[in-house]
Parts: structure tokens; C-alpha cells; sequence
């Protein structure tokens, strides 16, 4: 994701090797995904529902996102 | 010895030499090992395996060009990868001619062993080739993005 736009960035951390900072984000399974320090979510899943999870780190909270998104 | 074992050596060679379009950079930020122990800060680990395993990789093809940085020696440079810790990997394509900014960036703290080496594989493949697997919708909604999106995925070896 972080090759097609330049406002990605995009890193692999591993957990065990980076303990102290793996715990500021509660990491107790893996992989966790963290978008913008505000949205979280567990586990690999298909390409739509990924990028539909980490949208949610850019739509507003207060629900002017599409109906039904 | 190598982590890559000669078949696995063979296999990436060849993948490298069929797949690899345009030259890519892999920057490794690390620090001489620590004698230190400082209670309450992530003790870099990996360092050695991690330096060694890229090495590895650079050695495969003449268009992956490995450059290994200590970090506390070149702040300034770490601090425009945005590395704050190491051991660390950014693989870039070098930017076209005139143009300010690598084409795409991604990074790995941390030894990337198991199912994490093949996520580097494919993304030097990936970055090479200018391209990505992901889907047309996949790539408007990212172009489409006003503001600054951090993806931090944690992991472990598998």
C-alpha cells in the first residue's frame, strides 16, 4: 500500500524484538495492524476488508462516512 | 554460516533475475552490539543475523544494492527514514531522475525471518517493478487518500 501513494507508510515490526514498544500498543497476539494510532484491528484477512479496516483511520468518527459504510 | 540455505539461495537468484525490473535499495540502519544493559529500553537484538541475512539477499542480484547505516553515527539521515530504532530495513526504488522522493517505501524493524522474508522478497519485487498486486479499486481508494496514512502491522516469526 505504502508503493502506491506517497501518504503511506507502512512498517513490519516484530513483536518479540521490540518489546517495550510492542507493549504501548497492547500487542498480546499477532500480527496486529495499528492505522494512525487510532484504529486497531487482529489477524491477515483478504485485501477488500483489510483496506476497508484501515480506512476507518480516515473516516470521520462521527458517522458522515457513505450509508452502509 | 548462511541463513539461506544453497536452495533457497538458487530459487531467490533465479526469481531476482526473472522478476527484478528496475535496481532497488535496501537500507539497514543498526549499531555496533551494546554492552549496555539499560533497564526499561528494547535492547537491539538481531543485529548481526539481520546485517548478515541482508547481505545474503544483496549478494543474489546486481540490481539489489545494500547500504548498511549506523544509525547514531548519521541521526539526520535516520531521522528522514523516520527510524527510531533498530534494527531496521527500508527498501526503496531510488528516486527517477529529477524527481526529490523515492517511489515507494517500505520498512522492517526487526529481524525479518520466516513468513516476514517473503513479505521483503515481494516487496523489493514489487518496488522494482514499479508495481503492486493489489487490486484496481485497492489502489484508487489509496490515490484518493487527503491525509497521512501510518500502517504499523506487528509480528512475529512464523
Amino acid at each position: 500500500m505504502a508503493m502506491e501513494s506517497n501518504r503511506v507508510t507502512a512498517d513490519v515490526i516484530e513483536a518479540n524484538e521490540f518489546g517495550g514498544y510492542s507493549a504501548r500498543y497492547a500487542v498480546q497476539a499477532v500480527p496486529k495492524t495499528v492505522v494512525n494510532d487510532r484504529v486497531e484491528f487482529l489477524g491477515a484477512m483478504p485485501e477488500a476488508r483489510f483496506l476497508q479496516e484501515v480506512l476507518r483511520a480516515v473516516v470521520p468518527e462521527n458517522g458522515s462516512a457513505a450509508p452502509g459504510a | 554460516m548462511a541463513f539461506l540455505r544453497p536452495a533457497d539461495a538458487d530459487y531467490l537468484r533465479q526469481r531476482f533475475a526473472t522478476e527484478l525490473h528496475d535496481d532497488v535499495r535496501i537500507m539497514l540502519f543498526t549499531q555496533p552490539p551494546m554492552q549496555l544493559y539499560i533497564p526499561g529500553i528494547d535492547q537491539p537484538v538481531n543485529l548481526r543475523e539481520t546485517q548478515q541475512l541482508m547481505e545474503e539477499v544483496a549478494a543474489l542480484s546486481p540490481k539489489v544494492h545494500l547500504e548498511v547505516h549506523n544509525w547514531k553515527e548519521e541521526p539526520a539521515l535516520a531521522q528522514a527514514y523516520g527510524i527510531d530504532r533498530v534494527p531496521a530495513i527500508v527498501l526503496e526504488r531510488p528516486p527517477a531522475p529529477g524527481a526529490a522522493d523515492a517511489q515507494g517505501r517500505a520498512r522492517f524493524f526487526g529481524l525479518p525471518a520466516g513468513y516476514e522474508f517473503r513479505v521483503l522478497v515481494d516487496d523489493l519485487i514489487d518496488l522494482s517493478r514499479g508495481q503492486t498486486e493489489l487490486a484496481e479499486t485497492t489502489r484508487q481508494r489509496l490515490a484518493e487518500l487527503a491525509g497521512p496514512l501510518r500502517l504499523q502491522v506487528f509480528v512475529t516469526p512464523t
